[in-house]
């Protein structure tokens, strides 16, 4: 796995390639736009991550660019602008994810690591499963060990949420995002409120836990024994 | 007086008055001219029909008659008469009024001085629009007319228009001067508020005479733009000494807690949980700024271009299907009456954030055992209601809570920024939403008036 790091700020990039060394992945720097671009057109990277605010050509515009040229990997935009427009204009120039400076190195990884294992053209499946838990969205039942668990909407859209990942890690925000909409951060815990309600249900009267918790980092399906 | 002479108003009358004695002069000279021309044709004619009688007299009955007629024409002393002048062929004078002239042929001007005529020396020097012929025994007679009267009642007019001009002026600019100070005077006002201002005295209004014209409205307006600014000033103030206030507090706590696991000295997982509780304040701090900064993003309004129209009825419903279970699990219940296909033009996320801030005040600020209601209502108004059967906020603090960092004293205690109903505001803002704090009798009952049907 090999990134590209496009960053003006010396220390954030060397802050995210130290820790990209540490989980594996090799990364190369580009301090400005221009130089972004042409690295990233020679198509040796697996993703980009690029900050917004970049001399020379911006980012989006660096991003408007590969989009208009072909196929490229992956794009996770990095801003310290904290705004939905911004967020709204970078996934529209061709980003895949965008996230807010500061950050959570742990929140950081586990986007990277969605969009990298995105699949090209996911077909569309039918039936969801990991170990024992089998969740068939035409129908919206959820079966663990042939036994039906009975989930409230949200508690349903979450289960699919962690199935889709794929055993990866979901971080709240990624959740607080993708199932209930919500682009800030709410005041009472209602992550984890309906997150311990699904745990009951899928696995309170098994031996096997399948929904970790990682502290300070989310949740992810695991068979634990 | 060289400040008078300087002001708008003075420049104006002056220019004023410029103007008028332009009139004058250009309505004089057009007079002039036309009266002038009127009189030279008026004076001929006379002179016509004189000469023509004089010369049937002559044709009639011969040289003697004619001679006598002139001599009783000429002696008519008085203001208006003609002027005569009969000369036989050596060129020697035989009557007439005028004492010598060279003869001619036709319409002449001659000048005409005591020396051309010593009986008439009352009429001053000037000139005579004359007729000379010679008649048919080689004889020389002239007519003429010196317009005296004319010419008098002319420099009547003149001096008329003369004073009148210079009244006109005088007037003007008498009236330039008035104006202007009374144009100075309230300038001078202004003038002088604007320094005090500019001194400190912040408090210093423009005196307002309830004259109701252009200077009284613009004192007006000007004492409202500063009442405005002083208010935005105040705010600022305030928010910036309430920002420099919370964030010392959780500061003062991390700096607390590092100093003291430097004093101490920890194992490794010591030192480990210190550090993660340090990067929790410190989140905490971030959340406070990234607070601040959405809603100043939000008030700058630039998110209005973005506006779609939003299913409010879903989102009302998801924020139930979120809330219920967090309500239950503190022992709260949370019950929803929501209004089907209600549609709202705006921003789903910011509407989004503000009815689930609402929503999130009632959980977060309401006992265990409480009853909280989210109602979308669709009736004459479009309304979304958060009820609670809690203690409620003071109606003295009902509009200061939506103040950034305000806080009740009760809540002090609880976590958040004091910025959740600052946010709410500032997108009702957005949206020319109206956001009311009403008694639930017990409890609070925040209504959000989206506006009338019709509005939509």
């Amino acid at each position: 796995m090999k990134l590209l790091i496009i960053e003006d700020d010396q220390h954030t990039a060397d802050y995210i390639r130290r820790g990209l060394r540490e989980h594996g992945y090799e990364s190369e720097h580009a301090d400005n736009g221009r130089d972004g671009l042409l690295l990233a057109a020679s198509r040796k990277y697996d993703a980009l991550v690029i900050d917004r605010m970049l001399p020379g050509i911006d980012g989006l515009s660096v991003v408007k660019t590969l989009h208009a040229a072909g196929p490229h990997p992956p794009v996770m935009f990095l801003t310290t602008m904290d705004g939905i427009d911004d967020r709204v204009a970078g996934l529209d120039a061709g980003g895949d994810d965008y996230l807010v400076k500061p950050f959570a190195f742990a929140e950081f990884l586990a986007r990277l690591a969605a969009i990298l294992r995105r699949p090209p053209i996911a077909p569309e499946r039918t039936v969801l499963s990991f170990c024992d838990l089998e969740m068939r969205l035409l129908t919206r039942e959820v079966y663990r060990a042939g036994r039906r668990i009975e989930l409230q909407p949200l508690e349903f859209k979450i289960l699919e949420f962690l199935l889709r990942s794929d055993g990866r890690v979901v971080t709240r925000t990624m959740l607080l995002e993708k199932v209930w909409g919500f682009h800030f951060d709410p005041q009472t815990s209602v992550v984890e409120t309906h997150m311990s309600r699904l745990r009951a249900k899928v696995d309170r009267d098994f031996s096997t836990t399948l929904i970790r918790t990682l502290r300070g980092v989310g949740y992810c399906l695991r068979a634990d024994a | 007086m060289l400040r008078l002479l300087r002001t708008a108003s003075f420049r104006l009358a002056a220019a004023y008055a410029v103007v008028t004695a332009t009139a004058f002069l250009i309505l004089y000279l057009v007079t002039g001219w036309i009266s002038g021309h009127a009189l030279d044709r008026q004076i001929r004619a006379g002179v016509e029909v004189e000469f023509a009688d004089l010369v049937n007299e002559y044709n009639d009955s011969g040289p003697a008659e004619l001679l006598k007629e002139l001599n009783a024409r000429s002696n008519v002393k008085g203001e208006w008469s003609f002027l005569y002048y009969y000369g036989d062929q050596s060129g020697r004078r035989l009557a007439g009024n005028i004492d010598t002239i060279k003869t001619f042929e036709g319409w002449r001007t001659e000048p005409l001085d005591t020396a051309t005529t010593g009986q008439t020396p009352v009429r001053g020097d000037h000139e005579m629009i004359a007729y000379g012929r010679h008649l048919p025994d080689g004889s020389f007679l002239l007519v003429g007319d010196d317009g005296y009267g004319a010419i008098a009642t002319q420099r009547a007019i003149n001096e008329a228009f003369a004073w009148a001009s210079v009244l006109a002026l005088v007037l003007s600019i008498l009236a330039g001067i008035v104006i202007s100070q009374r144009f100075l005077r309230s300038i001078d006002r202004i003038n002088a508020t604007s320094k005090a201002i500019m001194r400190g005295q912040l408090k210093e209004r423009i005196p307002v005479y309830d004259t109701s014209d252009e200077i009284d409205k613009l004192a007006a307006n000007l004492n409202q733009m500063l009442d405005s600014n002083q208010a935005l000033l105040e705010l600022l103030k305030q928010v910036s000494t309430n920002i420099a206030h919370d964030l010392r507090t959780p500061m003062a706590r991390l700096r607390q807690h590092l100093e003291e696991s430097v004093l101490v000295g920890r194992s490794v997982e010591g030192y480990q949980a210190v550090i993660g509780e340090a990067i929790d304040e410190i989140d905490s701090i971030l959340a406070t700024f990234s607070a601040l900064l959405r809603i100043a993003q939000i008030e700058s309004g630039t998110r209005k271009t973005a506006f779609k129209p939003v299913h409010l009825s879903a989102v009302a419903e998801r924020l139930a299907d979120s809330y219920r279970a967090v309500a239950e699990d503190e022992g709260k219940a949370l019950g929803t009456t929501v209004a089907q296909g209600v549609v709202f033009k705006g921003d789903e996320e910011l509407l989004t954030q503000m009815l689930a801030n609402l929503v999130e005040n009632a959980i977060k600020h309401t006992p265990a055992g409480s009853t909280i209601r989210l109602e979308l209502g669709n009736g004459d108004r479009l309304t979304a209601v958060v009820a609670d059967d809690g203690p409620g906020i003071p109606e003295a603090e009902r509009e200061r809570v939506f103040d950034q960092f305000y806080r009740l004293d009760r809540s002090r205690t609880t976590p958040g920024q004091g910025l959740g109903l600052a946010l709410v505001s500032a997108v009702a803002q957005l949206h020319d939403i109206e956001v009311r704090l009403e008694d639930n009798q017990p409890g609070l009952r925040a209504v959000v008036d989206f506006g009338a049907l019709s509005l939509r």
